[in-house]
């Protein structure tokens, strides 16, 4: 049984580096909270409904390409507006960039609504990921390793563009030192359109690989918002393989927390994210510049 | 943002307007007045966190919550007159805004507001997952009449009272010493250490005040109900406080009043010409931040000096 | 040397202060008397600003002791250490920029009498007029309705300074006061600071970059460099010392 659950719990963890990986990227670089996270997730589940029966009947290439679809259409949201609005207001306190995405979340909740209306909808899932695996004496569903391998494709391909490309060096100057980029002669609101596109294509991906293992509706939005705050938070804010150990536990925790004590579950997780918190504020009492 | 003297005129003005809007507003004026005088209380009690603490707060509706929880569970489980549970609301508010804010005020920044959303999040699961003591999700109902079993309009008429006295009392608060004091402390905290006084209290008197006057609001808004439900507490909450707050004006006293007369007009007009409110919400915020940051307060101050023909400070 | 014989009001022993793997204060040892304006000079990154913030504990120390008064206070916060009469400035100016003026050097004397949570507002009005008193001893009585803000660089370090004086230090930490100011202002500001430190008693120890200033204001000058103290004399003993010539020479200022 803990075994079985340790698993579970490491499955889930993946899906949720995956929804976290693009808020901690646009934090680290932006330096934005970016409530509007889980509406791209949300978006990228309902892209995935609508186009998997245009590629897709039962089969995974079909279905990868409709998830694929669904998350350039999100980071193509996610980009439109970087430009329209989140550029105006850089030099606005902190506080008026995160209203903004705010009402992002309620333009999008409403929109979503509108389109696919207030019911859930259900993804079929590929035929090839609809089965389970066996260890041991346990069965896992297929979909879960196909999601997890996901993940861990995105972490190598995330890595591999961090460390080796000339987009991967801008990111860490970028996040490192604001100042830096400008003086690398780069265009700073580039880099953050590129970011924002970048982080909500990561949303709306994990949206749609996620649509086909529960129900997909409107209400998405708030509650991957408050997982994905999490585990940012956990992992340090800003920091992708902070996030990844971060997602990994928050899922095993979990996991855990509802096989010994089913009700206090979800408490755990919020104390484990105050108590990182406060944990790491000790050393920074000190004088901010 | 002045220090300046209460202008009577205008606080009775104000009065006589909710009077007759509760007297002529029909059946459906009185409970409207009233959760609109409830959210301006609790909207205006996050403004003092925002706008002049310089905190921002993701989890202020923990403490309407609790103002509710409070009245309900004193009547419900301990057997407490409804008059004595009005007390208790405010009371647990309050004493869970010291629990919370010793923690909180450690932090800063987008760290504080972490640290109060996952204080929030705890208090709404608790409510929500702790069945025996709470009820769960199915809340707890039944414990009194609503409204006390007054007529409406009686209701919106005592609410009219104890949400005037609160906002005057906050109005003191803020023009007295203690709240240049939490001024400074929004402004800069480390001038306030190196001056001697220790920044973290402040923000701790601050946010106890203002986890207890949500609570009074929660407390008066489960009596209108006579209910209290886990999302009393929930971020969904929240952010309609946040929402308001910007929407009336953010460096202003009045900013959470206009903001919930705002909000609260909206919610319930806009949904009888279009189902989609939340988007007419959403595109207002946008337009709110990118053309008149200091919300509905700051505009009034500009058509205010335009009239006054002066120039632009 | 004019500093009359007395016990230390500040002494600093081995205090040492490092981030991660780079040291910035390497132990360093200084001794203040009663009533002296002592400069702290050394080219940049010798570690005078964290020096500063060592003492007033915006910093905390790796290592070393510091007294004030010859009480240990090595480890207290910041309002503790203003309360036992350490008052200091910014290097870029510490106000409260969307209040006026007038509330800010108002904000600072309610702290300085304690009365930071008083809800009467008797208090204020009392407060005002000595306020008003002090702003117009810094010479910015003419722009006590403007917000703070809105004011120049050098009024906000006055204003810095008047609310430092409202909170009654006996000594005084000036991290370069006169940063960013053109000539005039700078001598301007430094006759005031020498000044109100004359008149009031204070001890005052200040980080400066222009050499004019500092060997016309202070009593004694300690050379900073890499994270140690590289000499300590009068003006004219410095001004003698080639070694420190040296630094400032060789290093750049």
């Amino acid at each position: 049984m803990l075994t079985v659950q340790i698993v579970n719990g490491l499955m889930e963890g993946m899906m949720l580096f995956l929804i976290a990986s693009g808020l901690t990227l646009i934090f680290g670089v932006s330096r934005i909270i970016n409530f509007a996270h889980g509406s791209l997730y949300m978006l990228g589940a309902f892209l995935t409904y609508q186009l998997v029966p245009l590629f897709s009947d039962g089969s995974l290439l079909g279905f990868a390409v409709a998830v694929l679809l669904g998350a350039v259409l999100a980071a193509a949201v996610g980009a439109l507006f970087e430009m329209a609005v989140l550029r105006r207001i850089y030099r606005a306190p902190e506080l008026m960039q995160l209203i903004v995405t705010i009402a992002l979340v309620l333009i999008v909740r409403d929109l979503v609504r509108l389109v696919w209306g207030p019911n859930n909808v259900s993804v079929s899932m590929p035929d090839a990921l609809a089965g389970a695996v066996q260890i041991g004496d346990s069965f896992f569903p297929t979909f879960q390793f196909a999601i997890f391998g996901a993940g861990l494709l995105v972490v190598a391909l995330m890595i591999a563009i961090i460390r080796f490309t000339r987009a991967g060096v801008l990111l860490r100057a970028a996040t490192d030192d604001r100042g830096m980029v400008a003086l690398l002669g780069i265009d700073q609101r580039r880099i953050f359109t590129a970011t924002f596109a970048a982080g909500s294509f990561l949303a709306g991906l994990a949206g749609g690989l996620a649509s086909p293992f529960g129900n997909v509706n409107y209400l998405l939005d708030t509650e991957v918002i408050v997982a994905a705050f999490i585990v940012v938070v956990i992992g340090g804010l800003g920091n992708l393989y902070g996030a990844l150990a971060g997602a990994l536990a928050v899922g095993v925790i979990k996991s855990l927390g509802v096989l010994y004590f089913p009700r206090l579950a979800m408490v755990l997780i919020f104390l484990v994210m105050a108590a990182v918190l406060l944990v790491r504020s000790m050393g920074r009492r000190e004088l901010q510049r | 943002m002045s220090a300046a003297r209460i202008d009577w005129r205008i606080v009775a003005a104000g009065c006589l307007a909710v009077l007759a809007a509760i007297a002529l507003g029909g059946r459906g004026g009185a409970p409207l007045v009233t959760e609109m005088l409830l959210m301006a209380l609790f909207a205006s009690s996050l403004n003092l966190l925002m706008s002049y603490g310089g905190m921002v707060s993701f989890g202020h509706a923990a403490f309407f919550g609790l103002g509710a929880y409070g009245l309900a569970l004193a009547v419900s489980r301990f057997g407490l007159p409804v008059a004595a549970g009005l007390a208790c609301g405010p009371l647990l508010a309050g004493l869970l805004a010291l629990v919370f804010g010793t923690l909180c005020v450690r932090l800063s920044h987008i760290y504080f507001a972490m640290l109060t959303l996952a204080c929030g999040q705890i208090t709404f699961t608790v409510l929500f997952q702790w069945y025996d003591f709470t009820g769960g999700d199915t809340g707890i109902t039944g414990f009194m009449a609503p409204a006390f079993g007054l007529d409406e309009r009686w209701f919106a008429v005592v609410v009219l009272g104890v949400v005037v006295a609160c906002l005057l009392a906050l109005w003191r608060v803020v023009n007295a010493p203690l709240g240049i004091t939490i001024r400074s402390v929004g402004e800069d905290p480390e001038r306030v250490s190196a001056s001697g006084l220790n920044p973290r209290r402040v923000q701790l008197t601050a946010f106890v005040i203002a986890g207890t006057l949500a609570g009074v609001a929660g407390s008066l808004f489960a009596a209108l109900q006579g209910n209290a439900f886990p999302d009393y507490a929930g971020l969904g909450f929240t952010l309609d406080s946040l929402i308001m707050v910007v929407l009336g004006g953010l460096r202003s006293f009045g900013g959470g009043l206009y903001g919930a007369v705002i909000y609260v007009l909206l919610r319930n007009y806009v949904p009888l010409l279009v189902t989609e409110w939340e988007l007419v919400i959403g595109v207002i915020l946008l337009l709110v931040v990118l053309w008149s940051p200091e919300g509905f307060a700051g505009g009034l101050q500009r058509i205010g000096r335009r009239l006054r023909s002066e120039p632009r400070p | 040397m004019t500093a009359t014989a007395g016990r230390p009001i500040l002494e600093a022993e081995g205090v040492a202060r490092q981030f991660g793997r780079f040291v910035a204060l390497g132990g360093v040892d200084l001794a203040l008397e009663a009533g002296e304006k002592r400069a702290l000079i050394g080219p940049n990154g010798a570690g005078k600003s964290t020096f500063i913030n060592v003492v007033g504990g915006q910093l905390a120390a790796s290592a070393g002791t510091i007294r004030l008064d010859g009480r240990d206070v090595t480890g207290l916060q910041p309002h503790q250490l203003a309360r036992s009469g350490l008052g200091r400035t910014f290097q870029i100016s510490r106000t409260y920029r969307q209040m006026s003026v007038r509330e800010n050097l108002v904000a600072a004397y309610l702290v300085a009498r304690g009365h930071g949570y008083s809800l009467s507002r008797g208090r204020l009005r009392a407060l005002a007029a000595e306020a008003e008193a002090l702003l117009e001893r810094v010479g910015i009585a003419g722009l006590a309705e403007r917000p703070a803000d809105d004011i120049s660089h050098g009024d906000r370090k006055r204003l810095e300074f008047a609310m430092v004086l409202a909170g009654e230090p006996r000594l005084l930490l000036l991290d370069e006061p006169t940063a960013g100011m053109g000539l005039k202002e700078r001598h301007e500001l430094m006759d005031l600071v020498a000044e109100e430190a004359s008149g009031r008693g204070l001890t005052l120890l200040f980080v400066e970059h222009d050499i004019d200033v500092v060997f016309r204001i202070a009593d004694r000058i300690t050379v900073m460099a890499r994270g140690q103290v590289f000499a300590e004399g009068t003006a004219d003993e410095i001004a003698a010392d080639r070694e420190v010539q040296r630094i400032y020479l060789g290093e750049g200022h």
